[in-house]
């Protein structure tokens, strides 16, 4: 108790030089914090419309459709499957599709696409494509033959806009080539310009007719949980249960966006990590310069008794504080930087075109776990503990008859 | 009673390359209760044999024993304790914590003996009355006089009960009231409650006081004169 009072006040006895410290801190964790906020946002983002859009939280396959996309690889017992589905608490929603590989053609030109044949009121919930639409899409409300909601930059390619004619192509259930002319009924624009490039959606029905396979059939069920944390635990139950069946997380289905949040979970720390570091050698010059400063009170407090742990404990406690008041700081201004744009989020409109090739929004929403503040703390606080190492051994080599002496 | 022996104490350093002697083979014993003044010109070895004394400093020859303690024959960190438990210390430029109050600052000794709060609030509230501070309590030494800084030295000296107090010219940095006063007091703590007193002085008001004075020289003792 005694030595933290004397750290504490010690710590104001310069006031502008431990502000100097305090305010490099702040500063140093308020840019560091707020840059990994911002890139945990845009990852979070990432994968937020990745599952909202393309992943889904889980996914069921034949495990042979997996190889090549063939369509003959449709999933058995799709009736049971479901009733199963609807019976587990946590998933949200499904959504058991149709889908093949083929080709979108127009007049003047063609391109391969995805085609995702669907209920549309089952997916409503499953993807948040129908949120995408432009103003003078709708979402297969209009009883229209064979319609097609496609990507804004498939549209674009294929030169087609609202209630075009556009012809798909693909393969049937015995591999013969057919297709099938549909009409635009909606043009979407997500976050992620490949993926509005490449998909397009038809109802199941209409794909199931002209694949020659029964309105009932699927090859590919999404699936919604309520929180995207469980995916990996619920994938790998239903693996053991349905070992027959290809179950697969979003982070399966998609490693590349896995390794991306994992990559950034460390990022966040190492980025950190190099920021304090580089504090703590501001941190350790003010104590250096503290200690030569006090070199004769340092010498009468071992004179009268105070021993050498005692002494390096004192340092080392002024180092520690100094530096966790300067991370408290930089961790309240940031943690209230982050809630408000977390709410308000921030416009990257400038570069928006550039990011949403790479499939990241313009909109970034920057967030940090509240777990991550406890482990900054932990590393100010080994900072602090680092810093003062090299002080608090000067002070306690200090030979007391020679330091009382000190003018 | 006898507090302190020195044996045939001499000390050896090197400074800038040359061999300087500071002591030569001096023997002294204090009683309890002594008010002794070491006097001498500078480089005589006053401070020299005050730091032997205190514990500060190693002989290179020689024996010192504190209540029949060898003292450097202690490890290092039983030297700190015993220093702590046995000797207060009076420095010239005052030394107190600044950060600490009057009071702390007095505290601060019997916090590192691991005395319980209320022993110590109430020892520190006595020893400032002892030095006429009672009404400085929770002053930080920066408000305080030197002469007021030197009676918060003397009692944070008292504070851990020692065996007795060093004082190296505690006088130095005093007027001549604030001295008269710093002796009156530490004067009526030796006669009234018998603690022992040594210093290191080139003060003659100090020396008038003493009822010991050593004479040092050179490193030896030139003459011991109790009045």
């Amino acid at each position: 108790m005694m030595i933290i009072q004397i750290a504490w006040r010690n710590i104001w006895r310069n006031k502008l030089r431990s502000l100097v410290v305090i305010i490099a801190v702040t500063l140093g964790l308020i840019g560091g914090i707020f840059s990994s906020a911002l890139m945990k946002g845009m990852s979070d983002e990432r994968v937020e419309s990745a599952i909202n859009n393309e992943l889904s939280d889980i996914q069921i396959h034949h495990p042979k459709y997996l190889e090549n996309n063939e369509t003959e690889y449709i999933l058995p017992n799709v009736a049971n499957l479901e009733s199963f589905l609807h019976s587990v608490p946590r998933v949200k929603q499904f959504s058991a599709r149709l889908r093949v590989v083929g080709m979108a053609s127009t007049a003047e030109s063609g391109v391969g696409a995805n085609i995702i044949g669907i209920d549309p009121e089952m997916e409503l919930q499953v993807t948040f494509v129908h949120q995408f639409l432009d103003s003078a899409s709708g979402y297969f409300d209009e009883a229209k033959k064979n319609p097609v909601i496609i990507g804004q930059k498939l549209a674009e390619k294929l030169k087609v806009h609202q209630r075009s004619k556009i012809v798909l192509t693909f393969q049937d259930n015995e591999g013969n080539l057919v297709g099938g002319a549909f009409r635009v009924v909606g043009i979407f624009k997500t976050s992620n310009t490949m993926f509005d490039e490449t998909n397009l959606f038809v109802l199941r029905s209409d794909l199931a007719r002209l694949t020659g396979f029964s309105p009932e059939t699927s090859n590919e069920i999404a699936i919604r949980l309520s929180s995207h944390k469980e995916a990996v635990k619920l994938a790998s139950e239903w693996k053991n249960k349905y070992p027959e069946l290809a179950v697969e997380s979003w982070k399966e289905i998609s490693p590349d966006l896995a390794m991306m949040t994992d990559f950034m979970d460390q990022m966040m720390y190492i980025f950190l990590i190099i920021i304090l570091l580089a504090l703590g050698f501001g941190i350790v010059n003010t104590m250096l310069m503290v200690v030569l400063e006090r070199v004769k009170e340092l010498g009468m407090l071992m004179a009268i008794g105070m021993n050498k742990v005692n002494v390096f404990l004192m340092i080392m406690t002024e180092t520690i504080l100094l530096s966790l008041t300067g991370g408290v700081l930089g961790m309240l201004i940031s943690a209230l930087l982050v809630n408000y744009f977390n709410k308000e989020g921030i416009n990257l409109a400038a570069v928006a075109n550039g990011m949403e090739s790479f499939g990241f929004s313009a909109w970034i929403y920057p967030d940090i776990e509240p777990d991550f503040y406890f482990g900054l703390s932990v590393l100010i606080i080994l900072t602090g503990i680092i810093a003062s190492v090299y002080p608090a051994r000067k002070a306690i080599r200090l030979n007391p008859a020679d330091a009382v002496r000190t003018d | 009673m006898e507090v302190i022996a020195i044996n045939n104490v001499y000390k050896t350093y090197v400074e800038s390359e040359i061999e300087v002697k500071a002591v030569r083979g001096v023997s002294l014993r204090f009683q309890q209760g002594e008010f002794a003044a070491i006097v001498g010109p500078s480089g005589s070895g006053k401070t020299t044999l005050l730091n032997l004394l205190g514990g500060l400093d190693t002989p290179t020859a020689g024996e010192i024993t504190i209540g029949g303690t060898h003292i450097h024959q202690l490890k290092p960190s039983k030297l700190i304790d015993f220093r702590r438990d046995n000797i207060g210390f009076v420095f010239q430029s005052y030394n107190l914590i600044p950060v600490l109050t009057a009071k702390e600052n007095i505290e601060f000794i019997m916090q590192l003996q691991k005395r319980a709060k209320k022993e110590r609030d109430q020892r520190s509230l006595e020893l400032l009355e002892a030095v006429g501070l009672a009404d400085r309590v929770n002053a930080r030494p920066a408000k305080l006089s030197g002469g007021q800084q030197q009676r918060v030295a003397v009692a944070r000296a008292l504070a851990s009960k020692p065996k007795f107090i060093l004082a190296d010219e505690p006088t130095a940095n005093l007027d001549s009231v604030s001295t008269e006063k710093l002796l009156d007091i530490m004067e009526k703590l030796n006669r009234e409650e018998n603690i022992t007193f040594i210093f290191s002085t080139h003060d003659t008001r100090v020396m008038k006081k003493a009822r010991r004075v050593i004479t040092l020289e050179d490193g030896l003792v030139l003459s011991d004169v109790i009045k």
